[in-house]
């Protein structure tokens, strides 16, 4: 039984080693302008200076383009895949499969991840994507862990699932400035239902437009046995979580599963 | 210049015919348990098969949504309805999973267009569509008319936008909102629409930033000043949302969009200001270009839930008319009672008002009022009505939009 890589969001080089401490295996970052509105990503230079800190400690280094992709960002994503192509990292995710068209429209070796939020719900539709030339696949974030193991088991394709914080919504509209409020990336803010008086959501808006995040991380339960679970990659999201919650979270789904 | 087609959603058989009658090219439905209204609005095979059959004889298209995103235990439903809609001759599927476009194309001759759901917002995407086999691509709703122009130019797909009716406020096919609130996956057919329910926004502690909760939900897409630009863009087909909505919404909003489009092909202005008002009166929420010409910004969204508007304008359907006798037959929607000054529309757009001097049911007993929904009644009237003629109320209201 294959054991998966557990790849921890990192948002800045600094973080590196207490996530190597934790258990990760590798990191994932946000590639800017390519982030989201809880994670404005890094430019390229921090990538780099990211990929140098993690190569002692032998962490894997990914990337992730995020978003839908739009005729104006074509070039921009195929210079970035260059740069990371060159680093090189271990592997670009994307939510949008046109970077992977574009890597392999321009030759590039770098293995492309597909993370396509909710899209991918069946092990077929993972078999297609590896026909297609991408390294992998991540099952959709509305899938139960047991229904994405069976996924995973029966596509041939390596297979990840998204633990942590997991986009529940995202839009092109800012729906916190076309509410009145006038939005700061500093700020914290939630969404409460109003006949779910106790469950607050947080939602973030940036440029891009706004996401809103399930009002609990995705953990794996604790009755299913981790021996189990045929994913090549746990990939942990941050989403709202300050630094040190992340950290914890993190190590605590890690260290219930050794 | 390019004559784009008029696509017009068919809720029901009914609905589809009528959208045909009233202008469209071709409809679309969703296919039972494959498609995004599953439960809510989705065909019978004998249905499709007579929808078929009537749009042929019309020389018009019929296309199937089977565009929910399947789970492995539900593949075989899917390829099985797929291969039952190529059985019966529909002219295109609508897919949003790319395997099952690939599978498509190696076990039916279907015609495939790409939903929505899928998200193709750029050449490489849409041409690596065509390439497994894609001949048409409905491009996401968040695209300005510019983009689509720039798309078009780069492609040899067809390309397809929505240009009336509802609208996710998130992107297609990327809310989780009613799978994770309510159990019920809107990528799978069964959305709760959860954007339209009521949330606070607060800050760290609870605090409501707001002075009252708001919807998240969109104001509803419409673009009749936006016809000639689409046309000019290059747009292979123009579509209209709605297989919920009523046949006084499919027949007024197809009819609005036949003419609007006509009059951009014949070189005329439309009429924008009646088409409108016209369209007022068959449509329940409240309106906005969406992002064609840009972030739609505040005006773009409901926010607190659209204030009801009549519902009871519809008033009935004229099944036949018999010459002799004068009299419509009429499969009554809402009250109708003698003495009333009504209103017929008609498939070309003409109107008229008309009195009801005499009701009686089926069995020659008169009445005074007719008001269960579905009874056919017999309407004595001096003008001749036909049948797909729609009668509402003769009413004013002042709009508070």
């Amino acid at each position: 039984m294959k054991r998966p890589l557990w790849i921890a969001e990192a948002r800045r080089p600094e973080e590196l080693d207490e996530l190597k401490r934790a258990g990760a295996d590798g990191v994932v970052v946000f590639a800017n302008p390519f982030g989201h509105p809880f994670a404005k990503g890094l430019a390229l230079d921090e990538v780099c200076e990211l990929k140098h800190r993690a190569a002692p400690s032998g962490l894997d280094v990914h990337a992730m383009i995020d978003g839908i992709v739009v005729e104006k960002d074509v070039e921009t994503i195929a210079n970035i895949l260059a740069v990371f192509d060159a680093i090189p990292l271990t592997a670009v995710l994307c939510f949008d499969e046109t970077v992977g068209l574009i890597a392999r429209s321009r030759n590039l070796s770098i293995p492309v991840i597909y993370v396509p939020g909710s899209l991918l719900t069946n092990a077929k539709e993972a078999d297609f994507y590896g026909r297609q030339g991408f390294a992998g696949v991540v099952a959709a974030s509305d899938l139960s862990v047991s229904a994405a193991a069976r996924l995973a088991e029966h596509t041939s394709v390596p297979a990840g699932y998204s633990l942590g914080s997991v986009a529940l919504y995202r839009s092109k509209r800012k729906l916190i400035t076309d509410n009145g409020v006038e939005a700061s990336a500093s700020s914290t803010y939630r969404l409460n239902e109003e006949k779910r008086p106790h469950r607050w959501f947080p939602i973030q808006e940036d440029d891009s437009g706004t996401m809103i995040l399930r009002d609990r991380a995705v953990s794996i339960p604790r009755d299913i046995v981790w021996e189990n679970l045929p994913f090549d990659w746990l990939f942990v999201w941050r989403g709202a979580m300050d630094f040190a919650s992340f950290l914890s979270f993190f190590q605590q789904e890690r260290e219930g599963r050794q | 210049m390019n004559r784009p087609e008029l696509l017009a959603p068919a809720g029901s058989l009914e609905k589809g015919r009528f959208a045909l009658i009233y202008g469209a090219d071709a409809v679309y439905f969703g296919a039972e348990d494959v498609s995004l209204r599953a439960k809510t609005a989705a065909f019978a095979l004998s249905d499709v098969r007579e929808l078929v059959l009537f749009a042929h004889a019309m020389n018009k298209r019929v296309y199937g949504a089977v565009n929910g995103l399947p789970r492995d235990e539900d593949l075989p439903i899917y390829q099985d309805r797929i291969r039952q809609l190529a059985q019966i001759g529909v002219d295109a599927v609508i897919l949003a999973s790319p395997s099952l476009i690939e599978w498509t194309r190696q076990n039916t001759a279907l015609d495939i267009h790409v939903s929505t759901q899928h998200g193709a917002a750029n050449a490489i995407a849409v041409e690596w569509l065509r390439g497994l086999g894609a001949k048409r691509i409905v491009l996401p709703r968040e695209q300005t008319v510019e983009a689509i122009s720039d798309l078009a130019s780069k492609t040899q797909a067809e390309l397809e936008v929505f240009i009336h009716g509802g609208m996710c406020s998130a992107v297609s096919g990327r809310c989780g909102l009613s799978a994770f609130l309510s159990d019920r996956d809107a990528n799978r057919g069964q959305c709760a629409h959860s954007c339209r329910w009521h949330y606070d926004l607060c800050d760290d502690t609870g605090k409501p930033l707001t002075k009252r909760p708001f919807t998240l939900a969109a104001k509803d897409l419409q673009t009749l000043r936006l016809i000639p630009s689409l046309i000019a863009a290059g747009v292979a087909s123009l579509k209209i949302e709605g297989r919920m909505k009523s046949i006084h919404y499919a027949a007024t909003v197809t009819q609005s969009y036949r003419q609007a489009i006509d009059a951009v092909l014949a070189g005329r202005p439309i009429d924008v200001k009646t088409l409108e008002d016209r369209i007022a009166r068959a449509e329940a929420r409240s309106t906005h270009p969406g992002f064609l010409l840009g972030d739609p910004g505040e005006n773009g969204l409901i926010k607190t839930k659209d204030l009801p508007r009549d519902a009871n304008d519809f008033l009935g359907i004229v099944t036949a008319y018999d010459e002799v006798r004068r009299h419509a037959f009429v499969d009554v929607r809402n009250k109708i009672a003698v003495g009333d000054v009504i209103e017929a529309f008609r498939p070309d757009g003409s109107m008229f008002s008309l009195e009801v001097s005499h009701l009686e049911n089926e069995d020659g007993v008169a009445m005074l009022v007719a008001n269960v929904p579905k009874q056919i009644v017999l309407l004595q009237t001096k003008i001749e009505l036909k049948p797909y003629d729609l009668l509402r109320k003769v009413k004013t209201w002042n709009d508070p939009y």
